[in-house]
This record gives C-alpha cells, sequence and structure tokens, in this order.
C-alpha cells in the first residue's frame, strides 16, 4: 500500500508547491496499476494542464471526473470538472467549458466548498467575456467577487476585480471600470503579487485613456511596463504595449500609437498567444482607421476576427467582421 | 462594572418568561420600564412588549427613539404594516413572535456584545461597517444614523436616493456589513447597464432550452444573492415590463426562472438606488407606482457634497491617504491654497470627482506635493461644437441619439445613460420626438 500511495503523495505535494513538472515526471514514473486511479488522472491532468498539453489535461480530467462519479465521490468529480472546463477553455470550446465550469459549481455549493464556487465563478465569467457577452461576463465576476469576499480570499478578488475592471471598460462604463482596477491595483498589492500588479496597473492605464486622462494613462503604463520587463513577463508585456498605443491614439498621436501597436503585435506572435494576437489586430486597425489608411485598417479587423474565431471567441469576431462591414 | 441593561416596556403579558431568558443568555440586566419612565443609563436596547397591542406601541415609540438607544417592538401580529409603521417612527425594528425569535436572539445576542457598529451619540466617527463613509456633517450623519438603524432589520426593502456619484452603492454595503447578512453574498447590478432582452434571464434565471441559446439551466442573480442583499443600481431604468415581476419578486419572496414553472423561495434583502426623480416617473408613466412604494419602505438620502461643505477636506485627506498606498508614494500634506481651492468648487460630480481630482493631482504633482493646477479639471465648454446649420431641434437630438446608441454598441440603456435621460426619453428621441417630454 505504502509504495502504491507514495508516488501520489509525492505528485500531490509537487503540485501544492507549483513544480508541475516535478509532478509529471513523479506520475510517469508510476506503477500502472496507480495509473488507473482517479486521483493519478487528476493529478495528471492539472500537471499538464500548467505545462501547455491542454488536449491531454482535459482527457485525463474527463476519466478522473467519471471515476470519481462511479464511486460517489463528489469532492473529487468537482474538482476533475473544472479542470477539465479548462482545458476546454484553453481548447477554444467555450460550450464546454461553461457546462463544465457550471456543473462544478453546482457541486461545489453541494459540498460547501465556497472557494472554488468563487472560483467557477470566475472562470464562467472569462467564458462569457472570450464569447463577447460582456454583461453576463460581468454578472458572473460579481459574483466571483462576492464569494471571495465571502471566504476572504485576497488573491480571488485581486482576479476578480482586475476581470470586471476589463469588461466594464469594454462595455464603457470608465467610472464604475476605474473603480474596480483600483481596487485590483490594491489587492494586487496586499498580496505581493507583482505580476498581477503590473497587470492591473496597465488595466488601470487604460481605463484613464479611455476617459480621457491620458497623461495619467501614461505615468500608469509606463510602470506596468517597467515591471513587467523586470519579472520577464512577457503577456503583460504586450498588453503594456498595446495600451501605450490607445494612450497614443487618444492623444492624436497616430504614428506613435502604430508603432507601439505594431512592436505588441509582434510580441504576441512570438509567444504565440491567441487572445493578444487577435486583440492587437484589433489595435492595428483602430489606430490605422484613425489615420485615414482604410485598407490597412480593413486587413487587421479580418485577421482580428479571424484570431478571435479560432479561440472560440465568437462575438468579439463578430464585432470584427461589422467594423470591415461585410461578412468574412 | 455593572452589567449592561435591557429595557422592557410590557403592554401586554405575551412572552414574559423570554425577557428574563435573554438577560441569563446574554449576561444583561432586565428592567421593566413605564410609559413615562427614562431609559436607563447603559442601556443596549429597549424592547416595547406589544403582542396584541402593537398600535399602541408604535405611538409610544417615537419618545423612546429620541433616546438614541435601538428601540425593538415586539409583536404578535405578522403584519407587514406594523414592521413599516415601526420603522417610519424611529424604532429599529419590528418583530413578529414566534416566527421572527431567532432573529430577536441574534440581535439582542449583537446588541450584548456591542458587536453592532457602535454609535455614539457624542461622537463624530463611525466605526465598523459605516468606516468608508467619511464624514462629519449633519446632513450625512443623519443618514448615516438612520442606515444604521435599518440596517438592523434584516428584511426590510431600502431606496437610496441621491445624485451620481455621492456613494449610493458604498451606502448599500454599508447597510449590508452593518445587518444580520452581513455574512451572505453582497451583489450589485446596474439596470442600467444591461440591455433589456438579457435583464431577466441575468435578474430572474432561466431554465434549459428556454430560449434559443439556453443550453444550460441558470440560476439568476436574485437566488445567487440568497441569504445576502442584492443591489439594484439605476433602479428608475429597469423597463415597466420588468418592474411587475420585481414587484412580485418582492411581494412573495420567491422567483421564477425564464421558462420554469416553479416558484422558488428567496431570502433576499433588496436595496434599490436612483438619481432619478422616481415620484416623476410615476408620474409619466415611466415607473410603476405599486413597485415604488414597496421599495420606498425605507429611504435613505445621501446629500450632495455642495451640501457637505465641511467634509471636503476630510473626503480628500482620507483619498490622499489611500490612494498614495495604492501607488506607494509620499502622502502630501494639504496647503493651504489646495484647500481653498478644494473649498471654492461645487463638486457637481460630488465624492467621486472629488475622489478623481486627488488621484490626478497626486500621480501629476512633483513628489510630496499636490499640485493645485492638476485638482481640478477645466470646467470651460469644448470649443470644437460642429455647428449643425438648417437642421431643426428635432434632427440635432436625434442625431445626438442615434451616435450615442451607436456608441454603446447598440444598448439603448448604456446610451440613455450616457444623455443621462431615461430610456423612454430616449426612445421618443430616436422616434423623432424630441421635443416631446
Amino acid at each position: 500500500m505504502a509504495r502504491l500511495s507514495d508516488p501520489l503523495r509525492r505528485a500531490r505535494a509537487a503540485v501544492g508547491m507549483g513544480d508541475f513538472r516535478a509532478a509529471w515526471d513523479v506520475l510517469q514514473q508510476s506503477p500502472e496499476p496507480v495509473q488507473e486511479s482517479a486521483e493519478w488522472q487528476l493529478l495528471a491532468s492539472m500537471a499538464v494542464w500548467r505545462l501547455g498539453d491542454f488536449e491531454k489535461s482535459r482527457i485525463n480530467a474527463r476519466i478522473a471526473r467519471d471515476c470519481y462519479r462511479t464511486i460517489c465521490d463528489v469532492d473529487g468529480e468537482m474538482r476533475s470538472e473544472n479542470v477539465a472546463a479548462a482545458g476546454a477553455f484553453a481548447l477554444g470550446e467555450l460550450d464546454e467549458a461553461e457546462q463544465g465550469f457550471s456543473r462544478a459549481r453546482r457541486l461545489a455549493e453541494e459540498v460547501g466548498d465556497d472557494l472554488l464556487a468563487a472560483r467557477c465563478a470566475n472562470n464562467l465569467g472569462n467564458v462569457h467575456f472570450y464569447r463577447g457577452d460582456f454583461v453576463v461576463a460581468l454578472n458572473a465576476y460579481s459574483l466571483a467577487v462576492a464569494e471571495f469576499e465571502k471566504v476572504k480570499f485576497n488573491k480571488g478578488l485581486a482576479e476578480a476585480w482586475h476581470n470586471m475592471g476589463i469588461v466594464l471598460r469594454d462595455l464603457r462604463q470608465l467610472d464604475s471600470a476605474r473603480a474596480a482596477t483600483g481596487r485590483a491595483v490594491d489587492f494586487a498589492r496586499k498580496i505581493g503579487d507583482q505580476r498581477l500588479l503590473a497587470q492591473a496597473t496597465c488595466s488601470q492605464a487604460e481605463t484613464f485613456a479611455l476617459s480621457g486622462e491620458t497623461q495619467l494613462a501614461r505615468v500608469l503604463v509606463n510602470r506596468g511596463l517597467e515591471w513587467a520587463r523586470k519579472q520577464e513577463d512577457k503577456l503583460t508585456q504586450v498588453d503594456a504595449l498595446r495600451v501605450l498605443s490607445v494612450v497614443d491614439w487618444k492623444s492624436g498621436e497616430l504614428t506613435a500609437a502604430l508603432e507601439w501597436a505594431a512592436q505588441s503585435k509582434a510580441l504576441a506572435d512570438d509567444v504565440s498567444h491567441g487572445w493578444m494576437m487577435a486583440v492587437g489586430d484589433k489595435q492595428l486597425a483602430v489606430v490605422a482607421r484613425a489615420m485615414g489608411d482604410d485598407d490597412r485598417a480593413r486587413l487587421h479587423f479580418v485577421s482580428a476576427a479571424r484570431g478571435f474565431e479560432k479561440i472560440g471567441s465568437t462575438g468579439n469576431a463578430e464585432r470584427m467582421r461589422r467594423e470591415v462591414g461585410r461578412p468574412d | 462594572m455593572t452589567k449592561p441593561k435591557l429595557a422592557v416596556l410590557p403592554l401586554s403579558e405575551s412572552f414574559h418568561e423570554l425577557w428574563s431568558d435573554f438577560g441569563q443568555e446574554y449576561d444583561l440586566d432586565v428592567v421593566e420600564i413605564g410609559r413615562d419612565d427614562a431609559v436607563p443609563a447603559n442601556c443596549v436596547a429597549v424592547l416595547i412588549a406589544a403582542g396584541g397591542e402593537e398600535r399602541n406601541a408604535v405611538d409610544v415609540l417615537v419618545d423612546l427613539a429620541e433616546t438614541g438607544v435601538p428601540v425593538f417592538v415586539v409583536g404578535a401580529s405578522e403584519s407587514h404594516r406594523f414592521g413599516v409603521e415601526t420603522l417610519r417612527r424611529g424604532g429599529a425594528d419590528y418583530f413578529s413572535l414566534p416566527g421572527d425569535l431567532d432573529l430577536l436572539r441574534r440581535t439582542i445576542e449583537g446588541r450584548s456584545q456591542k458587536s453592532a457598529p457602535a454609535m455614539d451619540p457624542g461622537s463624530n466617527v463611525q466605526v465598523g461597517a459605516f468606516d468608508a463613509l467619511v464624514g462629519r456633517s449633519p446632513a450625512l450623519l443623519e443618514t448615516k444614523e438612520r442606515a444604521l438603524r435599518v440596517s438592523q432589520h434584516g428584511d426590510v426593502s431600502i431606496l437610496i436616493l441621491g445624485e451620481t456619484g455621492t456613494g449610493k452603492e458604498v451606502l448599500s454595503r454599508a447597510v449590508h456589513g452593518a445587518g444580520p447578512r452581513a455574512t451572505g453574498p453582497f451583489i450589485a447590478v446596474n439596470c442600467a447597464a444591461i440591455p433589456d432582452n438579457l435583464l431577466e434571464s441575468e435578474l430572474f434565471g432561466y431554465e434549459k432550452g428556454a430560449f434559443t441559446g439556453a443550453a444550460t439551466t441558470k440560476p439568476g442573480l436574485f437566488e445567487e444573492a440568497n441569504g445576502g442583499t442584492i443591489f439594484l443600481d439605476e433602479i428608475g431604468q429597469l423597463p415597466l415590463t420588468l418592474q411587475g415581476k420585481l414587484l412580485r419578486v418582492l411581494e412573495e419572496k420567491s422567483v421564477r426562472r425564464v421558462g420554469g414553472v416553479k416558484d422558488r423561495s428567496l431570502d433576499v434583502k433588496v436595496v434599490a438606488a436612483t438619481h432619478v426623480d422616481l415620484p416623476g416617473a410615476v408620474e409619466k408613466g415611466e415607473f410603476r407606482e405599486d413597485l415604488y412604494y414597496r421599495l420606498n419602505v425605507v429611504s435613505l438620502t445621501l446629500p450632495p457634497l455642495r451640501e457637505r461643505a465641511a467634509d471636503v477636506e476630510l473626503l480628500a485627506k482620507n483619498f490622499l491617504k489611500g490612494l498614495a498606498d495604492r501607488y506607494q508614494v509620499e502622502c502630501p500634506p494639504l496647503t493651504d491654497e489646495v484647500r481653498r481651492e478644494l473649498r471654492s468648487y461645487s463638486w457637481p460630480g460630488n465624492v467621486r470627482e472629488l475622489s478623481h481630482s486627488i488621484e490626478r493631482a497626486l500621480l501629476l504633482s512633483p513628489p510630496g506635493q499636490l499640485d493645485c493646477s492638476e485638482l481640478i479639471h477645466d470646467m470651460r465648454p469644448a470649443e470644437n461644437v460642429e455647428k449643425n446649420t438648417g437642421s431643426t431641434l428635432a434632427d440635432i437630438m436625434r442625431q445626438a441619439a442615434v451616435e450615442a446608441v451607436r456608441v454603446a454598441d447598440g444598448n439603448k440603456s448604456a446610451a440613455a445613460r450616457t444623455l443621462n435621460v431615461s430610456r423612454a426619453r430616449l426612445q421618443r428621441l430616436l422616434d423623432g420626438n424630441g421635443g416631446a417630454q
């Protein structure tokens, strides 16, 4: 018995410490009987998700979920459902992700796991946001905030307020967005999460820029970019460069805006981040149109539409196509 | 040190043993008082034991409420009317026994432990849930005192009135945090921000297959707020078609999802807020009168900042401290010049505008200073206004309405908010009936 449970215990510890490579190594070396257990499947799904193999993660999580369901282990089923949904989300299968996160949330409520329920609410918000259903996303994030407040989980609050700020900005509720991004910064600082602090600061900057406060925006985005560079956080650098483009666009400095947007897109291409690539194309399109270069704008709107479509963000793809003025 | 007291004014003999139970359970001295007696010192609460004498109870309530000690009426009648009257006359709450016994116990327990936010009539500072509402002006203090009283009643609906930027959501959160639902969820909804076609499904939920796209069953925000509070901001923008459904939720304490057949019971406190003139909207037929009275069981009004001039400096200091911490910069002092500048401006955008001004000035000023020139926005009107010659006023107004809807991606509620008009008026503008009211 001790021989069988050792690999799982070590893998669990590695996952708990965030060392997913180590966890996967241990799991792969486990004896076959162990690999057939629900827990092995669940731990494997968590590890490989973090290592970027989303399809494998989803397969493992589904197997774990079915095993746990068979033995009526609601807790295991709930956790597996959540990871399976995360895999589906990463693969752009938004309908499957929505159903999975909804089920996981219901199970979490059943067993009284308020923290997982809150995480699922936040994840559901992400699904709706990716779809372009901003209002539904906003309500999901509001639920996540309410539930994270209940369990006093500051990291969750930082993320949920950050997400709310983004969607409120997209809904053009700029005063509310400003308040939300401010709270995200406060919580990020409280928990000492430098990466999230840089992201939230860039988000704040973008809200200020859209509110016409370009001077403030410039101060903050430069700060966010500096932090992102120090941490070698390429994704946040992509976003910061894009926000610099927004600031210059709103300030009327279109040449500079175009240059920043191009840099942002190039870096997004480097890191192969689907969402960032699509958003980068969108910003290029917006600036090109402001410069009167309609051909270039159209090219980038079309590219953005394709990019959004690829990651399942049909609502955003549709918005881009409307900008072009004809179906793709 | 003497024990805290619980004063009981018995108008009837009902539940007589309960009071001495409270005394033992919560370590209180139970003191019986008459109608003309003074409330004893060190008293945590007054109970008017009114089983069968509810009408008399609300009569004696007024004098007792003026002492500042919370007064609770305990009756046998379940009629909602006595609860409303109790609150209107200054009482803290009405309990109908035996149904509300648990709630009454929790309330007395809370009072005995002084776990509810302390309210020292001699102090200008409140602690606890109301900390976020900074200010010492009489107008604000009056609202806070009233809010604190009503917060102890977990079920009564509240309508918060105030101009944009006065802190309606902040007050709503404070009421939630100070009351018996503090451990439950607080969910804020902006009724103006949600398109009409989504509002019903989002608020009340839907069953799988109820409409195209309803791939799963989804509980609405009312169900998600169960055990807690739902804050409905911009309630004046709620479409008439949904006002009836909201009224039903308030009256029957249950909700039926879109496409559902089952009524699901609810335990949710509703706090609504608006900056529009709701009675005026009722007169125009844009808001249901019955819903207005149902929401307006208790109303709290937040004064505009221009009526709280004494609070501007206090608020500014408070914002400076918080923002300096957020941005990790030195907190600058308020110079006399800055104080003058703050006092001389009318702050039409109220507390929110003040907060934004402080934020801008803090970030754009040299370290350790607050530059006056960054403090208040240039209020001169825009100069580059495109002149429309040859168009009628209706044409111009319709163009503005069309543009607002376009910018809002077709969301008419959001467009109405941008233009600061009701949704019904926006529709009239779009229809070209711009001159009609």
